[in-house]
């Protein structure tokens, strides 16, 4: 598989209000292949937010580098983002929400209106492109948040906690819809969140970011073959997976004595 | 059904508090010049309507003129102070102080400057207005959540663009209620400059008969004030629930 993003010694560090400098990643180093789903999981606050922000290029790290290879010029070269809120704007109906990138890219949005009702129509929302956002439950929200994330055709999809605010078994049902639509798109996906099924679930391989500062700390293959059932949750292998990433994400008490040493 | 039983029961209480206001000036005999009965009232706004009429067109002109002022202005100047920090750093203290001067205070002053005509009403009922009307579109402008300025920004969006696409359309809804109180302010700016400096406009008749001890007539003035707001505050709902539909969604 042939990389499509290499970050390189990564460090960042983050200002509190008080004007304390929190180092929040040091060093990190991580290859992202074309095509696959990466899971990156640890606890809040260390680091995986903002490592998601600076290849998003919202943040600037303050050492290292993000380099995109193989990367096309024009729409596909911004990534797509999803953030754990939907933050869809209420006075827009759902398919004018799902054209806002494009507008912001300056594309004509006319041409991608046939996309937009595609993408809501495999997200389960064929017939809502004229409600507005409150018509919808908090889930079709997500899934209007994710087909705006993909309506450019991005290369790359970046996943902030995506389906956090959401209940249990909503949750999963996502699962299944974001894994039928990163296959169907086969665009390279970073998946950021601290639950661990979820990470595991959707991605070919997670990483686990350690203690403050962020680190790698674990790097682990999931062969489990897709498309994946929710059947998959509950067999050994999947259990073993979940045990290694736990342990790997270590106890909060070590953490503490670490980054205090 | 409920809607109609409120209108109803509004109606009810104006007719009760009518006919005990009516009963008490007439069990207790009290001068007409001190409280006039709401049939001497209504008589006399009806000997005076004319004269009324002219006038409360005087006031509702200078302080529509003086709002939609203000209105273009708190815009404006929000949109500008939301796209610039320093701006709104410099000039947003400077109106929050030039707001605590009151505003009649200024009327002779505006006066001196303009002279007697038109041009010292619309502008007290502008500087009235104005103030309680920038403060909630600024800040709707200016709390767009973190987020989603970031999302848009990776997404390669300009400040004009976030400004276009997300800062002013959050703000219409707060433009639109803020019309509703500087509507009040607006007419209460006209009629303090026409009492203070004018022989036109409702405040002037206000002042001129009370000075007669022509009470009916200056409770004809209140009440015409109170009703031409009232309508006018109506006419801007109706626009408001177009304009902003999606803030109105809980009463869809």
């Amino acid at each position: 598989m042939s990389v499509a993003l290499r970050l390189r010694n990564i460090s960042a560090t983050y200002r509190t209000e008080d004007g304390k400098e929190i180092k929040v990643l040091e060093n990190l180093s991580l290859n992202i292949f074309k095509g696959e789903v990466l899971g990156i999981v640890g606890r809040s606050g260390y680091g995986k937010t903002t490592l998601l922000k600076i290849v998003a290029g919202i943040l600037k790290p303050t050492k290292g580098s993000v380099e995109f290879l193989n990367g096309e010029n024009g729409v596909g070269r911004r990534a797509g983002i999803m953030f754990q809120s939907p933050l869809l704007l209420p006075w827009r109906t759902v398919l004018e929400n799902v054209l806002l990138p494009i507008e912001i890219i300056g594309e004509d949005p006319r041409d991608y209106v046939d996309r937009a009702l595609e993408l809501l129509k495999i997200v389960g929302l064929e017939g809502f492109e004229d409600k507005y956002p409150w018509e919808l439950s908090s889930g079709m929200q997500q899934r209007v948040a994710l087909c705006r994330a993909l309506i450019h055709k991005p290369q790359l999809l970046l996943l902030d906690e995506p389906f956090g605010a959401l209940d249990a078994i909503t949750r999963e049902e996502m699962w299944l819809l974001l894994q039928t639509v990163v296959v169907r798109e086969g665009c390279t996906t970073i998946l950021v969140t601290h639950d661990i099924r979820e990470a595991l679930f959707l991605s070919d391989r997670v990483v686990v970011i350690g203690c403050r500062p962020g680190r790698v700390v674990d790097e682990i293959k999931i062969d489990i073959p897709r498309p994946r059932q929710l059947d998959a949750l509950f067999t050994s292998t999947f259990n073993n997976y979940v045990h290694r990433i736990r342990n790997a994400i270590g106890d909060n008490l070590k953490c503490t004595r670490n980054s205090n040493s | 059904m409920y809607k109609k039983f409120k209108q109803l029961n509004l109606l009810i209480a104006l007719v009760l508090i009518f006919l005990v206001w009516e009963a008490v000036v007439y069990l207790f005999k009290v001068p007409r010049y001190v409280l006039p009965a709401p049939t001497a009232i209504a008589s006399t706004t009806l000997r005076y309507s004319s004269y009324l009429l002219e006038n409360l067109l005087d006031t509702t002109v200078s302080a529509l003129v003086g709002l939609i002022i203000a209105t273009i202005t708190s815009f404006a100047l929000s949109i500008a102070m939301s796209y610039s920090k320093a701006l709104r750093d410099t000039l947003f203290p400077l109106l929050a102080s030039f707001n605590t001067i009151p505003r009649a205070a200024l009327v002779p002053l505006l006066v001196i400057w303009f002279g007697l005509g038109w041009t010292p009403r619309v502008l007290t009922a502008f500087l009235l207005a104005f103030f309680p009307m920038i403060v909630p579109v600024l800040t709707a402008m200016t709390t767009v959540e973190k987020e989603l300025v970031e999302l848009l920004a990776a997404y390669g969006a300009s400040k004009i663009q976030i400004l276009v696409k997300v800062s002013i359309p959050k703000s219409l809804p707060y433009l639109m209620s803020s019309l509703h109180t500087g509507l009040t302010s607006a007419y209460v700016g006209a009629v303090i400059a026409e009492m203070i400096a004018s022989d036109k406009g409702i405040g002037y008749v206000i002042l001129s008969s009370s000075s007669r001890l022509d009470t009916p007539l200056v409770f004809a003035c209140l009440i015409l004030l109170s009703v031409t707001t009232l309508v006018a505050s109506k006419i801007i709902s109706v626009v408001e629930k177009r304009v902003a539909k999606w803030a109105y969604r809980s009463e869809a």
